[in-house]
């Protein structure tokens, strides 16, 4: 039992905390910096969007699993749309002021993002029980945040708690703006991420927003942008082999991948530069290549890549300094090799040694 | 950087590595500090003893704000760089005397730990910090930001603490929005030249700014480049969609010398770790603001929007770092490239004879070798 | 040529001054999202634009019709998100059976049509009451916005990726949310006191 109720637990501070939809990544963030100006909206805000994830999620559990995934996004907008209808006919009785200061959020809470990703990403390949509780904890962790930013910003913006003035002598009326709310909500994930850091060390909450495309990026053509695979829903991208015909450059990085580690790390040098946008235009190939990429360049690679990419790096190397650092990598390959042959000649001991090997023979 | 990471020499924190690191900033803001003098005695000329409180208020703020929110977030606080105390500056230099203290902190204080501290320290900004202050305290409360009040008069005293009432005077920036024209005569120009104007503190004298633009085309090229391209595109601008109706020059004229313009285009535009790393990415980079400033002026509620102007730039400045390269950048690059390459070479000749001495010295040392190099002497000898 | 006039000044202040994304957060998390997958920009765009477009467009011809301008505002948006979920369903049918195109670009379209800001744009037509070339130029000047807001949000995280000063405490999404505020605060000069719909 306490395995099981360990599991859960965990399951509960993955999907809240850790990987907290909002402050980690980077989901559902429009209705809290827009919107979540006070604590009423924000009351408002978290319940319409718990009924819904949960309800949605489970629902896509139980019945969409064999849905194909683009049929499955309209359905997700049309239950969104009906979950809401009960939602702001409460609402709309109790507190017309603040539905009415909700606006349009309300209706727009139905395409939410969090819905469609946490139904991709979770029901769709869980089954009921998890998918239960990451409903339940990503509903949480999402209201935790709404709450706390919406008393934020109402605290700092307008004064008030709950409408009870408080007689604060400074408003700062750009709280309420989205800008605040985006501030806001940056601040208390650094916070919470320093709370994990001390609690949970091991974890990283840093690892659920994927920058990678960044580190290793170039804007690339147009024909490159359009051959990638894409799947906004995975943790991670399917990489399929794009069908480029004239496109040598794309064929490029999936090559690499299949590559050792000790072609990795001459990407790596190679990656550290800034790249250049691949123009797929410039026909006109220099093959006058600079002598220094030759003994970087891997044989398998096609031969236009090195000469478009010296012509565009030949600017980035201009200006990079640590590019350097490879320059003086095949420069100390090229003295290593002058050095084997000129060590035995000057050491007294090798040198000693080749005379006598020279007598022996 | 953390202060757990740094390598303690001598129970000492400021070790020579990040004191060397800090240096080249620390010379960069003396600059800008030197820059500032001028605006700084003029504003303390005009607005009396409150100006002088206002900006200490400011630097205090900066300084303490860095100060403990670095300690907070457990990384080090490097007040020797100066950045703090220029941002201070820059920051009240930008606001009506008549503006309540807590305006002045809020703003600085938001600049710091904002603008500044989420992003490391002086040297890795993505925003000019004192750019975000303001916009921050613009956009919060304009009233405050944008009431500009009259010079005070020689006989008047200025009270130094608390707001004393100042009579409202009506701004450059103002008369711009309603189309009014400053009126011929030499005068007026003078006036305006030398600050004699409803303005900002430290934005009204024009000579002392020009001055600063002067200073900074001996001292700092690459600055000079990116406010030149800004002053240039504003004057382009206003030359042919002028706001008033009498006339280019003098559209031309009142639009660089009122707001803030001439202040952020020379002073906080071209901060140096956020400029564009080519020539012509520094130009578009200034041209780019200029563009978005004169349009914020024109289209916008406010009646000023320079520093939004900067803070978008800052945004755009890795894509103007995607212009070509410059004939005369190549080749400067090219000769620091040899140089640097021969440098190194020379160090590796170096580094390998002392390896070799040192082998040297350790084979005649060695006993193994010797032996081993006996017997093959034996050896060869039997063979011979 | 007003037409055009209206068309054109609609969607420069659209994509402009009123950048959506910025100054009334519709459709920032897509627009975070998708700057980090750079690769993915052109299509997606793409999309966008041409939804919010078409969108905006059928919602405000159906509201040229008296009955459908009477009704409730709950109402008025079921009927805009019925109208999105029309024409993704007819571009799904037409891009998968007469282009025949592959899986991610179907992927693709879902998430374009999904989002805050292309289901935002009907509802500022219809409290701004424009007309026909205005809703189309409020449409275009949408999907532009995105764009812009996806290219500047990009060169960011490039800067913020290769910052290694950044502490321990903001890297990641802490960095990219206050990035994204301070970028916010820019546009937000413009139009003063931002868009409450």
């Amino acid at each position: 039992m306490s395995e099981r109720n360990r599991k859960i637990l965990d399951g509960i501070r993955n999907s809240a905390l850790i990987k907290n939809p909002v402050l980690f990544e980077a989901i559902g963030i429009a209705p809290i910096a827009a919107i979540a100006v006070s604590l009423k909206t924000a009351i408002i805000l978290a319940v319409a969007s718990c009924l819904e994830l949960v309800v949605i999620e489970l629902f896509t559990c139980l019945a969409l699993k064999k849905v194909k995934s683009y049929f499955r996004m309209p359905v997700y907008a049309a239950l969104g749309v009906l979950i809401n209808l009960p939602v702001f006919m409460f609402f709309s009785k109790f507190t017309p002021n603040e539905t009415l200061n909700v606006g349009i959020f309300l209706p727009l809470l139905a395409v939410n993002s969090l819905i469609a990703l946490h139904c991709e990403r979770f029901a769709v390949k869980n089954n009921f029980k998890d998918t239960f509780i990451d409903a339940i904890s990503a509903a949480g962790g999402y209201a935790f945040v709404l709450l706390l930013v919406g008393t934020a910003r109402e605290i700092l913006g307008s004064g008030t708690i709950y409408s009870v003035d408080l007689h604060l002598p400074v408003q700062l009326s750009g709280m309420l703006m989205p800008f605040g709310g985006l501030l806001l909500v940056g601040f208390l994930a650094a916070a919470v991420k320093a709370l994990i850091a001390k609690r949970y060390p091991e974890e990283k909450p840093e690892d659920a927003f994927r920058m990678q495309e960044i580190s290793e990026s170039h804007v690339g053509s147009f024909r490159a942008l359009a051959q990638t695979d894409f799947n906004p829903y995975d943790d991670a991208d399917d990489e399929e082999k794009p069908r480029a015909k004239r496109e040598k450059v794309k064929k490029e990085k999936p090559e690499k991948e299949k590559h050792g580690k000790e072609k990795a790390k001459k990407e790596k040098i190679k990656k550290e530069k800034p790249k250049k946008k691949e123009k797929p235009l410039k026909k006109a190939v220099h093959l006058d290549t600079k002598s220094e990429k030759a003994p970087e360049n891997t044989p398998v690679q096609a031969p236009e890549r090195p000469a478009r990419r010296a012509r565009h790096a030949e600017d980035d190397y201009l200006l990079e300094f640590d590019e350097m650092l490879s320059e003086l990598d095949s420069f100390k390959k090229k003295q290593e090799q002058s050095n084997t042959e000129e060590v035995p000649a000057e050491t007294p001991a090798s040198s000693e040694e080749t005379k006598q090997d020279g007598e022996e023979k | 950087m953390r202060s757990e990471e740094l390598p303690v020499q001598n129970g000492q924190v400021f070790t020579p590595e990040l004191k060397a690191e800090i240096r080249p900033t620390r010379k960069y803001m003396l600059d800008i500090l030197a820059m500032l003098f001028a605006p700084v005695v003029m504003a303390w000329y005009y607005y009396g003893s409150r100006a002088l409180w206002l900006m200490v208020i400011s630097v205090l703020t900066a300084v303490f704000c860095e100060h403990v929110g670095a300690h907070l977030i457990k990384s080090l606080p490097t007040l020797r760089d100066l950045s703090a105390v220029v941002t201070g500056l820059l920051v009240a230099l930008c606001l009506p005397v008549s503006v309540p203290v807590w305006v002045v902190i809020l703003a600085s204080a938001f600049a710091i730990l904002a603008a500044k501290l989420p992003f490391g320290n002086a040297r890795s900004v993505l925003f000019s910090p004192a750019a975000a202050g303001l916009a921050f305290v613009t956009i919060c409360f304009p009233d405050y930001v944008f009431a500009y009040p009259a010079i005070p008069g020689s006989g008047e005293q200025v009270g130094v603490f608390g707001t004393s009432t100042f009579t409202a005077g009506m701004s450059l920036s103002q008369m711009l929005t309603q189309s009014t024209s400053v009126g011929g005569g030499a005068a007026s120009y003078l006036d305006i030249l030398i600050g004699n104007f409803p303005g900002a503190m430290g934005t009204g004298c024009v000579i002392a700014l020009i001055g600063a633009l002067l200073y900074m085309a001996v001292r700092r090229r690459k600055m000079f480049g990116v406010a030149a391209a800004f002053l240039v595109t504003c004057a382009v601008y206003a030359f042919l969609f002028p706001r008033i109706m009498t006339g280019r020059l003098e559209s031309v004229f009142m639009e660089l010398s009122g707001g803030m313009l001439l202040f952020a285009g020379v002073l906080i535009l071209p901060y140096e770790g956020l400029l564009p790393k080519r020539f012509y990415g520094r130009l578009v980079y200034g041209a780019a603001a200029g563009l978005i400033c004169m349009l914020f002026r024109t289209f916008g509620t406010f009646e000023e929007g320079a520093v939004f102007a900067v803070l978008i730039a800052n945004a755009l400045s890795g894509a103007c770092d995607k212009m070509p390269v410059s004939r005369w950048e190549k080749k400067a690059r090219a000769k620091q490239k040899r140089l640097a390459l021969e440098e190194a070479q020379q160090k590796e000749q170096e580094q390998k004879r002392a390896q070799w001495l040192e082998e040297d010295a350790s084979a005649e040392a060695a006993p193994a070798e010797t032996a081993v190099t006996d017997e093959k002497e034996q050896g060869g000898a039997e063979h011979v | 040529m007003s037409i055009l006039g209206s068309l054109f000044s609609t969607a420069l202040f659209a994509c402009l001054f009123q950048n959506l994304i910025f100054t009334g957060a519709y459709g920032a998390d897509e627009a975070i999202r998708m700057a980090a997958k750079p690769r993915q920009l052109f299509p997606l765009s793409a999309f966008i634009v041409y939804l919010s477009t078409v969108v905006s467009l059928i919602c405000v011809l159906l509201e040229q019709n008296a009955r459908v301008r009477a009704l409730n505002t709950y109402v008025h948006a079921a009927i805009f998100v019925g109208v999105l979920i029309v024409v993704y369903l007819i571009t799904l049918l037409f891009v998968k059976v007469v282009l025949k195109v592959k899986k991610r670009t179907v992927r693709r379209l879902g998430v374009a049509a999904f989002n805050t800001l292309v289901l935002a744009v009907p509802f500022i037509n219809y409290r701004a009451a424009f007309g026909i070339y205005e809703a189309i130029g409020a449409g275009l000047g949408a999907g532009i916005a995105f764009v812009v807001a996806v290219l500047l949000i990009n060169f960011g995280l490039r800067a913020i990726d290769k910052n290694k000063q950044i502490p321990e405490a903001f890297k990641g999404t802490p960095a990219i949310f206050i990035y994204v505020a301070i970028l916010s605060l820019a546009f937000t000069g413009i139009v003063g006191r931002g868009i409450n719909l």
